[in-house]
């Protein structure tokens, strides 16, 4: 019996001892394969999916090297069962082939008869392929090879895309490594390896550095490129840090967004903008095909809405880069990524990163608030509907945020919430600017060049603050009030003060609850995501915050 | 039958053996000396005839020696040896077979004498082939007009056809008359037997005719008919004229079997052969290729695997104290119980299954039917729950709990993974084509059981510690060494893979074999050593683990087995997420309730986590249950049926503790709040009675009253006394049904033994002196068969090869009756048991003990036909009457059947 790190469990999750000393090692082997689901203190947990051994087939593990680590490293003999069925899952990937023929264009081949006599029987995948060329060819419309990949991922035998990309129309762009700014290694490693293969997804956390892998990816491919962003702040950022770190000028960039409609070389428009219909149709999908382009990057793709994937399926021909921090879909839609996007190419865990000094360790802190009794009384006696408000937005906190603000006072602070009124409260008892969706573009802007610079301390701000937008120096959350704890809310948040501190000071993240509210469960939510995620998490009472006052 | 003037007989051939050869016919045949050894030749020669003996000895050759006796049955009686030669299949001749036939000779199945192979009458009836019966069995149902007929259509098609080979004489009677049956009988069998004439006939066969006898003889000779099949003088019916079958049934090529089968004769299926019964004597005994694991590594992991068995099956003992199972109306237990139990225990149904089977045989658990009243019916549910045995063996060691589980496995005329799947069949019952779900519990006894699972485990035993072979290579080999065991057992299969494949798994769960190797501790249970394989088990058994991890996302995990103790602490506190190596639990509001709830408190739960967690409690873990503690009991809930109020708390406090109100057990909640567990009317009585003046509250009747809420199935476990009934009702096991004679496992016989009853048989009938009794066995010589008059407890008699018979343990007679129902449990044997005390002594229980242990026994009452248990301290006067093999013969079976209706006071 060996004494490996790893127990691997029959329910297809792995746990991983972190301090054993080949859990490295372990996991750099497992890592291609297996998602990592938690990574609390001591043992994480890894899961091992069809998508995830599809991913790993994707980028050249076989089988073979995926069951060889299992044993290598696992404590006990893993089960057999399990070994088979990821052996029989793997080797369902790439038994069809889409492939350019000369004569006949796009052809999906078989390398085994029987499972393309299968598949031309299902349903999903007889409307989208073509005539029989031969025995093991099928002929695919051009149009289709989006759709069938979908389609083929759906009956279990995901196809390997191997029909190349066209190149666009090449437009000479270079990374401008003024003033020491180099890419950091694990960015250059991420941009080989999706160059290498043409599409895919890059999983890298908040802070990163994910526009400037996008921004070498443009720099390497040096074609027309169409960058697909969250919304407007965000392509602001993406078009100011392509100006700051690329030869791109003003005039080369575009934004096509609610406000403007521009097409230039390099292309940045909203999904808002994408998805907005006039009479029941989308009028701005036109933007595709606006260019001949050789690139097409989506941001923050776990966030991708449903129409832009069907888009997506058009264009499968140009190159694809998402980016990403979670590959988790809050809509369960992996599987349209991996299939339309591209498979994963790129993965580095938070810790590590963490570890390597890229991203500041955060503490998080739970403090809970009692309520008073006239407090419990209304949220007892609240509509259902009303009670998260009514909890959320208890008076009794107001004291706990101040003397949270008052501790870190001088420190970049952002106070975060849902509810506009109660923010507004909280506003004005601190004394700060409130940013709200109601606030104009060009104030937000504003007073975000503010903050970073150092003149504005302290923002209260609403739901805006949870997309990319891009505050480098705030070092203080402080979060009042959530929504209904949805996991890449929490990475986003955690996002916002993750980035690296210049003087490398400590980050940190305080979440305000109500004690005894439906509140409390949210939390109990939070607090597993984030331990999962490997953050420290305390718990302190309102009243250890109120006496301890400035530590 | 007619004369067989070639016949030497049997006795004859035997007069001329030496001491050697009748020692080894001994050894080979043991059945042969018991229980008392042949007093001469004749009589030894007459037994060997006997079909009992003939059926044992078959059972007991090689699949060589099988095939070659099929090809002896297949040739006419003392077949010549050149004629014998020609049947042998292509390319053997009779020197590859010489040792084969001196085998059969040896085993006195088959001789050689002058020249012709001799076998007799019986094995002929006995040898089962892969054809059908002899003609004359079949057409000896026929009417003389038939076989008339068939003559002439046979005689004729050869005329037609020109056949020039020799054919037997026409048939006729003695002294010149008609021919009578038997001599026509004979006539047809001799035609059909004569080289050439079933193909000459066949020639002219319509295709659908020469398709369906080919088919035959290449497969199951029996056809199923759709039609009856019969003979009139006036021609065949309409529908039968075109029917293939009606054409070879014209011509003796088929004939009407039973029930509604058809059969080709053997001879017509030997022709289409080509004049060789069988194509393949398999003279070569398949190799057992081997590969090596680690010996250490097989008895860790077999080990584990126990360990793990017998706390699941603690768990469902647990389980099913608590809440008894519910069985079907039709008997056993149904898919939805299966599902939540194996759900509960943590794995897949087929395991489940097992595992509930195992707790069965061990006697662990049993049905038990409560009679309810529902206004003027009387209705009967059944339950399975833990026995009273259950609760020792819970108690045991875990070694001696193993051994007791694997004992019981070992022996069990049961296969524990046939149910719940479908079609599989009983091994008792002929009509098992039904293609429903077997229930889990309803008990299909297959009385080979035992004896097939030991040839599995004791060709694995045969390799050495660590070898490992291959489950086909393990069948094939099996098979050859004995194939007819596994021939017509009801099994799902004909060959041994199936039931390989479940010995494999049940060997698997109870640690028996892992890595497809057999355990040391497996290995010492099967060569009935059950000390040392305790203490092997023991050793090898893994650290039970005490500690666990605790991390911030409110999760434990446990690598390897957890202490069961702090096992079954941990999984009140936190669900189960994931098992397998390692097992993975997450502590919640729910689950913390749930701790609170079954009387634990916060600091209690701490001081726990903090023992056992390798790597400290974390904060957010402390805080959870602080939090669940804090908000727990804040509203309590009591059950009362009715309550008191009055504004003057002294009125009200005075009423309560007041002599005469004592009886309405009225208790104050708050100063002017009383409550009481009886009704409004009793206590509006009881006070009045005391002197106060209460008054009914809310309008007219509408004083506050809450009905007695205990119906009778919230009674749980407790059936009330004279409710309890056993053996009633149609959800009863099948009794036990031993095999008439046919023994699960033969005696053996000791060489050195053998050879000195070998002179004294060769040496004739004698004087008492040569037919000393053997060690042991019952001291009246033939009387085998009356049941033991009754005494004192008697001496436990086992003879000594008696399969049960446990060399490893020594054998003294037992001492007490805790020993007494031990020793009767491990061998199997049949007890009288009186309850009750000297001055009231019931009549004597007559039970085959199957289960239980030293506090109780369970078995089954022979005389009620149903699974029983009785408890040490009941029993006034328990006796041996020896081993169930033996006595559930004298038994009488009609006794053994459940009798719906009939319960025991």
């Amino acid at each position: 019996m060996s004494e490996g790190p790893l127990i691997v469990q029959s329910d297809k999750t792995l746990l991983l001892e972190t301090d054993h000393p080949l859990a490295g090692e372990c996991r750099q082997a497992i890592a291609p394969f297996a998602e990592l689901e938690r990574s609390p203190e001591h043992i994480h947990t890894f899961r091992v999916t069809p998508l995830g051994l599809w991913n790993a087939r994707a980028a050249g593990v076989d089988a073979e090297a995926v069951v060889d680590a299992l044993i290598r490293y696992s404590r006990f003999p893993p089960p057999q069962a399990l070994l088979i069925d990821i052996a029989e899952t793997m080797d369902r990937h790439g038994r069809l082939v889409l492939d350019t023929d000369e004569r006949h264009g796009l052809v999906l081949r078989a390398l085994d008869r029987a499972v393309l006599e299968e598949v031309v029987r299902s349903k999903h995948v007889a409307p989208l392929v073509g005539p029989r060329l031969d025995d093991d060819t099928l002929a695919v419309p051009a149009s289709e090879r989006g759709r069938l990949k979908q389609a083929l991922l759906k009956v279990g035998w995901p196809a390997e895309d191997r029909a190349g990309y066209v190149d666009g129309a090449s437009y000479p762009v270079a990374l401008d490594d003024g003033d020491g700014f180099r890419l950091r290694p694990y960015q250059v490693e991420a941009i080989e390896t999706f160059l290498a293969a043409g599409t895919g997804v890059v999983v890298l956390p908040c802070g990163a550095g994910k526009t400037l892998v996008g921004a070498g990816a443009l720099a390497r491919a040096s074609a027309r490129t169409l960058i697909l962003v969250t919304n407007t702040v965000s392509a602001r950022q993406w078009r100011a840090e392509l100006l700051a770190r690329t030869s791109l000028t003003d005039g080369e960039v575009g934004e096509y967004s609610g406000e403007r409609k521009e097409i230039r070389p390099v292309t940045i428009a909203t999904y808002q903008i994408l998805i907005s219909r006039t009479k029941g149709s989308y009028r701005h999908f036109g933007v595709f095909d606006a260019e001949d382009w050789g690139l097409v990057i989506y941001d923050e793709v776990h966030l991708l809405p449903a129409p832009v994937f069907r888009m997506t399926a058009d264009i499968q021909s140009r190159r694809r880069l998402g980016l990403t921090a979670t590959l988790v879909r809050e809509d369960g839609r992996e599987g349209d990524v991996f299939s339309l996007i591209g498979p994963k190419r790129y993965d580095s865990p938070w810790r590590e990163m963490e570890a390597q000094g890229w991203i500041a360790p955060a503490r998080c802190t739970e403090v809970r608030v009692s309520l008073t009794e006239g407090e419990r009384m209304a949220y007892a006696l609240a509509e259902p509907e009303e009670r998260h408000r009514v909890g959320a937005t208890a008076a009794s906190k107001l004291a706990v945020i101040e003397a949270l603000v008052e501790r870190h006072r001088g420190e970049p602070t952002l106070v975060i919430g849902m509810y506009v009124e109660h923010l507004a409260e909280v506003a004005e008892r601190l004394g700060a600017p409130l940013l709200t969706g109601k606030t104009p573009v060009r104030e937000r802007e504003r007073l975000y060049a503010a903050f970073r610079d150092g003149e504005e301390a302290l923002l209260v701000v609403s739901k805006v603050a949870n997309f990319s937008i891009d505050l480098p120096d705030a070092s203080v959350a402080v979060q009042v009030s959530g929504t209904f704890g949805s996991r890449q809310e929490e990475a986003q948040r955690l996002g916002r003060i993750l980035r690296p501190k210049a003087d490398g000071r400590q980050a940190h993240f305080y979440a305000v609850v109500s004690r005894d509210t439906n509140e409390a469960e949210f939390a109990a939510r939070r607090q597993r995501f984030l331990a999962e995620q490997g953050y420290s998490y305390d718990i302190t009472d309102a009243a250890d915050v109120l006496g301890g006052g400035c530590r | 039958m007619t004369a067989r003037p070639a016949h030497r007989t049997l006795r004859d051939q035997l007069r001329g053996w030496n001491p050697g050869q009748v020692a080894t016919l001994l050894v080979r045949r043991p059945d042969l000396a018991h229980p008392q050894p042949p007093a001469d030749v004749a009589e030894l020669a007459q037994r060997a005839q006997q079909r009992p003996s003939i059926d044992l000895a078959i059972s007991a050759t090689t699949l060589p020696e099988n095939r070659l006796l099929q090809v002896l049955v297949c040739c006419r009686p003392e077949v010549p040896l050149d004629e014998l030669a020609r049947a042998l299949p292509e390319g053997v001749g009779l020197d590859d077979v010489e040792d084969v036939l001196a085998g059969l000779e040896a085993a006195a199945v088959a001789w050689r004498h002058g020249g012709r192979v001799h076998s007799s009458g019986a094995l002929r009836q006995a040898m089962p082939t892969t054809l059908g019966p002899p003609l004359h069995l079949l057409a000896g149902e026929q009417n003389v007009e038939y076989l008339r007929s068939a003559i002439k259509a046979v005689r004729a098609a050869l005329d037609a056809q020109r056949f020039r080979g020799a054919l037997p004489d026409r048939a006729s009677g003695p002294e010149g008359r008609p021919a009578r049956k038997a001599e026509l009988v004979e006539e047809l069998s001799s035609l059909l037997a004569a080289p050439g004439v079933v193909g000459a006939v066949l020639e002219a066969a319509p295709p659908d005719a020469a398709t369906l006898a080919s088919a035959q003889a290449e497969g199951s000779p029996l056809v199923e008919l759709d039609h009856y099949l019969y003979f009139s003088t006036y021609g065949p019916a309409r529908y039968q004229r075109e029917l293939p079958v009606y054409w070879l049934f014209e011509r003796a090529l088929l004939l009407p079997y039973r029930d509604d089968l058809a059969a080709q004769p053997r001879e017509v299926g030997v022709a289409l052969r080509g004049g060789r019964p069988v194509a393949d004597l398999a003279l070569d005994q398949p190799p057992l290729p081997t590969t090596t694991s680690s010996p250490d590594r097989v008895d860790a992991d077999g080990a584990t695997a126990a360990v793990r068995t017998l706390d699941r099956l603690s768990d469902l003992l647990e389980r099913w104290g608590e809440t008894p199972a519910k069985t079907l109306k039709s008997g056993g237990l149904g898919a939805t119980v299966m599902k939540q139990t194996a759900a509960a225990l943590e794995t897949d149904l087929e395991e489940a299954t097992r595992l509930v089977e195992l707790a069965h045989l061990a006697g662990l658990v049993e049905t038990t039917t409560v009679s309810a009243r529902q206004q003027r019916r009387v209705i009967y549910e059944s339950f399975v729950e833990p026995t009273p045995a259950a609760t020792a063996w819970l108690g045991r060691p875990v070694a001696e709990r193993w051994r007791q589980l694997a004992t019981a496995w070992l022996r069990a005329e049961h296969w524990p993974s046939a149910p719940g799947r479908k079609g599989t069949g009983s091994g008792s019952s002929s009509s098992n084509s039904s293609n429903k779900v077997v229930p889990v519990l309803s008990l299909q006894y297959a009385a080979s059981a035992p004896e097939l699972r030991r040839r599995v485990l004791d060709t694995l035993a045969g390799l050495a510690p660590g070898e490992v072979t291959t489950a086909d290579a393990l069948a094939s080999r099996v098979y050859w060494v004995a194939p007819q065991p596994w021939l017509g057992t009801g099994l799902p299969v004909d060959r041994p893979a199936g039931a390989i494949a479940w010995v494999y798994a049940e060997a698997e769960l109870l640690g028996v074999l892992a890595h497809g190797s057999l355990t040391s501790f497996g290995r010492a249970l099967l060569a009935g050593q059950a000390r040392r394989a305790e203490q092997a088990l023991e050793a090898a058994r893994p650290e039970p683990v005490t500690t666990f991890t605790l991390q911030g996302d409110l999760t434990a995990t446990v690598v390897g087995a957890l202490e069961r103790s702090v096992a079954l602490e941990l999984r009140l506190l936190a669900d189960v997420e994931s098992t397998g190596a390692a097992t993975t639990l997450r502590f919640s509001d729910a689950s913390l309730r749930r701790a609170l709830d079954a009387g634990r408190d916060a600091e209690g739960i701490l001081a726990f986590l903090e023992t056992h967690a390798a790597r400290g409690v974390p904060q957010a873990l402390a805080y959870l249950i602080a939090d669940v503690a804090r908000r727990h009991g804040h509203l309590q809930v009591g059950s009362a049926a009715s309550f008191v109020t009055s504004e003057d708390p002294a009125v009200l406090a005075d009423a309560c503790s007041h002599r005469r109100t004592r009886k309405l057990a009225l208790r104050l909640l708050a100063p002017t709040v009383a409550v009481s567990p009886k009704p409004s009317t009793t206590v509006m009585d009881g006070l009045r009675d005391a002197g106060f003046l209460p008054t009914g509250e809310g309008g007219p009747g509408g004083s506050v009253s809450v009905a007695a809420a205990d119906a009778p199935s919230g009674e749980g476990r407790r059936h009330p006394g004279g409710e309890r009934e056993r053996g009633s009702g149609a959800e009863l096991p099948e009794p036990f049904r031993p095999r008439r004679g046919h023994r699960a496992s033969p005696p053996t016989l000791d060489p050195r033994r053998a050879a000195s009853l070998a002179e004294a048989i060769l040496a004739g009938p004698s004087p008492e002196a040569t037919t000393s009794p053997a060690p042991g066995s019952p001291g009246k010589a033939r009387n085998t068969t009356a049941r033991p008059s009754t005494g004192p407890p008697a001496a436990p008699l086992p003879f000594p090869g008696s399969p049960f018979f446990d060399e490893g343990d020594g054998d003294e007679a037992p001492a007490d009756l805790r020993e007494l129902f031990e020793w009767a449990r491990d061998r199997a044997r049949v007890l009288a048991v009186s309850l009750g005390d000297e001055d009231h002594r019931a009549p004597p229980i007559i039970i085959a003990v199957t289960g239980g242990g030293p506090d109780g026994i369970v078995g089954i009452d022979l005389e009620q036909g149903a699974v029983t248990s009785v408890l040490v301290e009941q029993v006034g006067v328990a006796m041996d009457l020896g081993p169930i093999d033996e006595l559930a013969n004298v038994t009488p079976l009609a006794a053994a059947r459940p009798r719906p209706g009939r319960h025991r006071r």
